[in-house]
């Protein structure tokens, strides 16, 4: 080939990937722009998506580069083409689950809430939540200022901190953290249903956890993985009230908007900050800063990623079999992601893959990568397919729950969020075979169903519903 | 006027779900509660008949030649763990056995335990065959050590046979100088002024050859001492393996615990979709 063919080969490679990258962002735009409820509820898998598809983008069109974490070269190639098949698919999977006439059904034609059904009660209910929510929040601030040292002045890694010093509420919180936003966030929001003001009792909660989680030397994953968790309640209340009327909603999505907007500003300067003075102080990298950030920001996203597409799309050396037996029968660390361990395992040499593992770290990414090393190159696209599907039909369950104010399915049916949102991310997968999350799952069918046949039952048993309304009006 | 979503009464609405559920279970006794027992019980009593499993576990330290390490223990579990020197383990174990019952291990698997040892532990169907294993292993490791460091091991043995044989000949020739100044000494020439030379020249040589026999020994000290106990030793178990009895899955409660739990929330389930209500969505 001519030195020519291979310029103009490489031009219309990057044409294309560029074209693929611009058209997700855009689909993306008009989400957060058109829907913002939908952008809310999928801002967590939304950001990491694009963040992604920047990074391999950056891999194929500037590549080959130098990679710190796989001290390889990387790029460069098409690479982010089936990557961005992949998040369409899955977009596309979502704008078909919360197609604007079936969010419509969500609201009945009886728009009064929950408590305007049942008999007037002892304790409320948000009190109860609240109550125990807070009792959490402060035996947590207590533990951290008696245990010793603060990570952020003292200089120390959160893993150091959580390895050394970490109590046992600090690790619940690690485990259990987004569940916790997810639940103050559905308390927040839920009474702006009802054109009530959001209960700030739990903003000041949520607030309280973040700034808790600065000075534990957490940097941008988990205030980023807290904060999406927090307002997807809010993005479903949103849909939730466009679906009931779609002019108030638009003033509640605009009064939202500003609200965020607000928030967005402290909460970035923290991540900046957390971000700036553990490469700075904590690690002493600060002459490095700028290739560090550039590594983190623009390589390591997307760098499995190339990884995998090498293995699967260029070279055809991809078998499921062996990765199926990695992934759920023999991980290194079963304990943890195994998804990620195997792709390292494949990316590195094994004895450094391992070494990495054991103190605790991981490499970015998972998802698509997972479905491609278990299916190849074709196999894979449907396995994408198949968890799109099932991720978004459960988004819109949850959403549904949310508006329906059904806070006993909501709180059982957050660790499979949880679990979900991880996938879809990370691409972890052995969460799914565990003997526990079956157990999940079923607790979670069994209250959505009790709770679906008491309401029925409820509204079934009252004489009517006007009366009741005027008697608790 | 609706009521405020935040007053939601907690103790109707927790408490309603609570009464619906516990009408549910109790219309539904057989299916909900006789059920699970029944399970649980079937569970209890199939996972008694479950094998029981060896477990054992042993600490080894990974051997040097002369100070140097075959493997460091960073990459003595990443082999161990690696899926062919599971499958030369159990080979190894199966020839190591008595041959009626071949070896079923599962769970062979290393960590690194100290700066020179690693963790070794192994489950099997006998104690016999879990012991096994881990002696498999410790030799498994050894015969890498043996290939990569015994050429150096041998190539010390060699200097060290040379040196040895060095010293023989110094000591034999000192032995004959000795002699021959015996000799000397008895007047054996008759010409005193030979007679005193052929001293001071034997005196000079058996003082070389003592001096060459000085240096000789120190070399092979120096050769002996790279091949001592504490810069050369095989990979070995630093105690015998501490052997464990467990069962292949769980315990037979846990089991049956988790068996009823799933029973009673499917049949919970089944009640719910049973118990005829008007169902109308809100």
């Amino acid at each position: 080939m001519t030195a020519s063919g291979v310029v103009s080969d490489s031009l219309l490679a990057a044409a294309l990937s560029v074209t693929a990258v611009v058209v997700f962002l855009a689909a993306a735009l008009w989400i957060a722009v058109k829907r913002p409820g939908l952008g809310m509820i999928f801002f967590f898998v939304l950001f990491a998506f694009a963040w992604r598809l920047a990074s391999v983008l950056y891999i194929d069109v500037f590549g080959p580069l130098f990679s710190d974490q796989l001290a390889l070269e990387i790029g460069s190639g098409v690479s982010v083409l089936p990557i961005a098949m992949s998040q369409g698919i899955v977009v596309i999977a979502l704008l078909f689950s919360f197609r604007r006439e079936r969010v419509r059904q969500l609201v009945g034609p009886d728009e009064s809430g929950l408590a305007s059904r049942l008999p007037p009660g002892r304790f409320s209910l948000f009190g109860i939540a609240f109550l125990a929510a807070a009792l959490f929040v402060v035996a947590l601030w207590l533990e951290l200022l008696m245990r010793g040292p603060i990570p952020l002045f003292a200089g120390i890694e959160r893993f150091d901190y959580s390895r050394l010093h970490g109590g046992p509420l600090h690790h619940r919180l690690l485990e259990w953290g987004p569940m916790l936003a997810f639940q103050l966030g559905i308390f927040f929001s839920v009474p702006l249903l009802h054109n009530r003001p959001s209960d700030w009792r739990f903003g000041v909660l949520f607030g309280t956890v973040i700034l808790y989680l600065f000075l534990a030397g957490h940097r941008f994953s988990s205030l980023y993985a807290y904060t999406s968790f927090f307002i997807m309640p809010l993005g479903a209340v949103l849909i939730g009230r466009q679906a009931k009327s779609p002019s108030l909603g638009e003033m509640l999505s605009r009064r939202i908007l500003r609200w965020l907007a607000v928030a967005a500003v402290p909460l970035s300067v923290l991540i900046a900050a957390a971000v700036v003075y553990s490469y700075v102080v904590v690690r002493g990298e600060g002459g490095e800063l700028l290739a560090k950030l550039s590594q983190r920001i623009l390589v390591q996203q997307g760098e499995m990623w190339w990884m995998t597409f090498e293995r699967v799309f260029l070279r055809g050396d991809w078998d499921g079999m062996l990765a199926a037996y990695k992934l759920f029968v023999d991980p290194f660390d079963p304990s943890r992601n195994s998804t990620m361990q195997f792709l390292m395992e494949q990316a590195l040499p094994v004895v450094r893959a391992h070494f990495i593992i054991a103190q605790g770290s991981a490499f970015t990414g998972g998802w698509p990568e997972v479905f491609f090393e278990l299916g190849g190159p074709v196999g894979g696209f449907v396995l994408v397919a198949l968890s799109a599907i099932v991720f978004s039909e459960f988004m819109f369950l949850m959403t549904r729950c949310i508006v329906q104010e059904r806070f006993a399915t909501c709180f059982f049916l957050t660790p499979i969020l949880f679990a979900l949102s991880i996938m879809i991310v990370s691409g972890m997968v052995n969460s799914f075979i565990e003997m526990t999350f079956l157990v999940k799952v079923v607790s979670a069918v069994v209250v959505y169903v009790t709770e679906d046949k008491w309401r029925s039952n409820m509204l079934f048993s009252r004489p009517s519903a006007g009366s009741e309304d005027e008697a608790f009006s | 006027m609706s009521v405020s979503p935040s007053n939601v009464p907690g103790d109707q609405y927790l408490g309603g779900l609570f009464t619906y559920l516990y009408r549910t279970i109790r219309e539904h006794m057989f299916l909900t509660l006789l059920l699970p027992l029944v399970a649980m019980t079937i569970t209890y009593v199939a996972a008694l008949q479950l094998p029981t499993v060896y477990t054992a576990q042993g600490s080894i330290r990974i051997g040097r030649v002369d100070g140097a390490e075959a493997a460091s223990p960073t990459s003595a579990v990443s082999r161990i763990n690696s899926p062919s020197f599971k499958q030369r383990a159990i080979q190894a174990t199966n020839s190591a056995g008595d041959g009626d019952q071949s070896a079923q291990l599962s769970n062979l698997t290393a960590r690194q335990e100290t700066a020179d040892t690693v963790a070794v532990s192994v489950r099997a169907a006998t104690a016999r065959q879990a012991r096994d294993a881990i002696a498999a292993a410790v030799n498994l490791l050894n015969e890498e050590q043996r290939r990569t460091l015994g050429p150096l091991e041998n190539d010390i043995k060699e200097q060290l046979a040379a040196s040895d044989a060095i010293i023989a000949s110094l000591v034999q020739t000192r032995e004959s100088l000795l002699a021959l100044a015996k000799e000397d000494s008895r007047g054996a020439s008759g010409d005193p002024a030979f007679a005193a030379l052929l001293r001071i020249w034997l005196s000079d040589l058996v003082s070389r050859n003592d001096r060459r026999l000085a240096v000789a020994k120190a070399e092979r000290h120096t050769l002996w001492a790279r091949l001592g106990a504490w810069r050369t030793y095989p990979t070995a178990l630093l105690d015998e393996p501490y052997i464990s009895i467990g069962y292949a899955v769980a315990r037979p409660v846990t089991l049956a615990i988790l068996a009823g739990g799933v029973v009673f929330l499917v049949s919970l389930l089944g009640a719910l979709f049973r118990r005829s209500t008007a169902r109308i969505p809100i």
